[in-house]
């Protein structure tokens, strides 16, 4: 027991001595936290409060490029990964030697975040729009193929036996079989994605990507604090509002 | 008369090792109900999938109509496939659609990938599936979800679907296993009319041995992969019985029920 003791002893030691060291080494100062504290936030109550919607014919077109963004960026990546998953999935690929060449491609675009997409895009593409749409659809498939093929994985075998053994063709069964029989675990998926795009667009916005992060991005540079709080309060409502309205949309669904 | 379904030293190895079938041969007549009975596990399930290659044999010959079912691969498959129609225990409708829609789908093996996958069917198969759905019944469910049927109107579709295949020979793996006694005997009625009216062939897997020897003209015995009798049902002793079961026979009625021959109608006696 008192050798047990000890290594715990020495485990905890060592994972605190960790803390300290990390904040020598990375020249963070915990104590600057407390004492600064109250200084960010009459920074933040004097700079970035009250919002200010002075400009917010400018801000909408924003924030309505962000929908817009999200709905084709989402809406193109649930019809790929349609394509892609049915090969990702066991039960649905059309011949054995595409599922491992689905599942990987699928792997290598989930490991890369949509962040990285856009910074990759944006020196290729340009600052903009279709670099975030870009950006977004090649992250989406990435994990709306996985999620996809697991909805195929768990379908009724026999369903798909049963048309197969009236003579019909691997289009036939996944157009008449496959698809009807995952229609609403496929909508709630997507209804998913579109709401975690909106999310996502903030940050795909401040890296070049365009639509609402795009709009704060600005704001903060020109120090025009106020009016991006009147961002992040008109965002915050959308996202709130767009939730809302898929989480009411997937419960009709299932 | 020439065989509709020809089978020869048929072999099903499965990939773990299982050897579900050991070498089984028979001829079916176009004139024939066969009942295949054995117990769970004996290969009757792998044996009837085999005959339209859901399950490829590992050796043997299935020739069905003079082709070769065994040997055929792609859209050679489809083209045996869709004549030949088949009815599962678990009735293995697409059942978030309509009745109507599943009955369709037996026409599947004659479309083509575009037409198929839009539906496009012809008025003729419409009418059609609408006139067998009356036949089995259910004429006022068309347009009902088939998830909302029961059981049994589930497998009446299911025949329905079957039907529309136009089949040579149908096939019916345990086909009232998962239905209650009295539903059972109407399924078993419109399988044995249908297919006597189209004069085709009728195997059907079957665990109750009274419904075996009501309905069928011949029954096939098999034990642990191996065909141990093959002859009438009247020539079906219990010792053979016995040995097919190892003792485990299984009723499905306490009373008896027979066949009038004439109406081909079932009675309980």
């Amino acid at each position: 027991m008192l050798q047990l003791r000890w290594k715990n002893m020495l485990v905890i030691t060592f994972l605190v001595s960790m803390v300290g060291w990390s904040c020598v080494a990375s020249e963070f100062k915990p104590v600057m936290v407390i004492t600064s504290m109250s200084d960010a936030f009459a920074y933040i109550w004097n700079d970035f409060l009250p919002p200010d919607f002075v400009n917010w014919q400018h801000m909408l077109k924003y924030l309505l490029d962000t929908i817009y963004m999200c709905y084709i960026a989402t809406f193109i990546s649930v019809v790929i990964s349609l394509f892609i998953s049915l090969c990702a999935s066991q039960t649905t690929t059309p011949v054995k030697w595409l599922y491992p060449i689905a599942r990987g491609i699928a792997s290598v675009l989930r490991t890369i975040p949509s962040t990285v997409w856009v910074l990759l895009l944006v020196v290729s593409v340009g600052i903009g729009l279709t670099s975030g749409v870009l950006a977004m659809i090649l992250a989406g498939v990435g994990w709306l193929t996985r999620a996809f093929a697991e909805v195929f994985d768990e379908m009724k075998q026999g369903q798909m036996e049963a048309l197969r053994a009236t003579g019909a063709g691997w289009v036939h069964v996944v157009s008449q079989g496959i698809l009807p029989q995952s229609l609403p675990a496929i909508l709630a998926w997507a209804l998913y994605a579109f709401d975690n795009s909106i999310r996502d667009s903030t940050i795909i916005g401040m890296v070049g990507g365009g639509g609402i992060g795009f709009y704060l991005q600005e704001s903060v540079k020109l120090f025009q604090f106020q009016e991006m709080t009147a961002g992040l309060v008109a965002l915050l409502a959308l996202i709130i509002g767009i939730e809302f309205a898929t989480n009411m949309l997937r419960r009709k669904l299932l | 008369m020439k065989p509709i379904l020809s089978v020869r030293d048929l072999q099903k190895v499965y990939p773990d090792g299982t050897k579900a079938i050991k070498g089984m041969s028979f001829d079916i007549m176009s004139d024939e109900r066969v009942a295949i009975i054995g117990r769970s596990g004996a290969g009757k399930s792998t044996l009837l999938r085999c005959l339209n290659q859901l399950i490829p044999a590992t050796s043997g010959e299935v020739t069905f109509l003079d082709q070769s079912v065994t040997r055929a691969s792609g859209g050679a498959v489809r083209r045996i496939r869709r004549q030949i129609g088949i009815i599962f225990q678990q009735f293995h409708l697409v059942d978030r659609v309509s009745v109507i829609d599943n009955v369709l789908h037996g026409r599947l093996g004659y479309m083509n990938a575009l037409q198929g996958a839009f539906g496009l069917y012809s008025s003729v198969d419409r009418k059609r599936a609408e006139a067998l759905l009356e036949r089995v019944g259910l004429g006022d469910k068309a347009n009902q979800r088939a998830d909302a049927l029961s059981g049994g109107q589930q497998q009446r579709v299911a025949i329905a679907r079957a039907c529309m295949q136009n089949p040579k020979l149908m096939l019916a793996d345990e086909p009232i296993a998962s239905l209650d006694p009295v539903t059972a005997i109407t399924i078993m009625d419109m399988l044995t009319q249908l297919t006597t009216e189209q004069n085709i062939p009728l195997i059907v897997n079957l665990h109750q041995v009274d419904v075996a020897k009501t309905y069928a003209t011949r029954i096939i015995g098999v034990r642990a992969g191996e065909i141990v009798y093959d002859g009438t049902p009247d020539d079906l002793t219990e010792e053979m019985l016995n040995w097919i079961y190892q003792g485990e026979v299984t009723q499905l009625h306490a009373s008896k029920p027979v066949l009038n021959k004439e109406s081909h109608k079932v009675v309980l006696v």
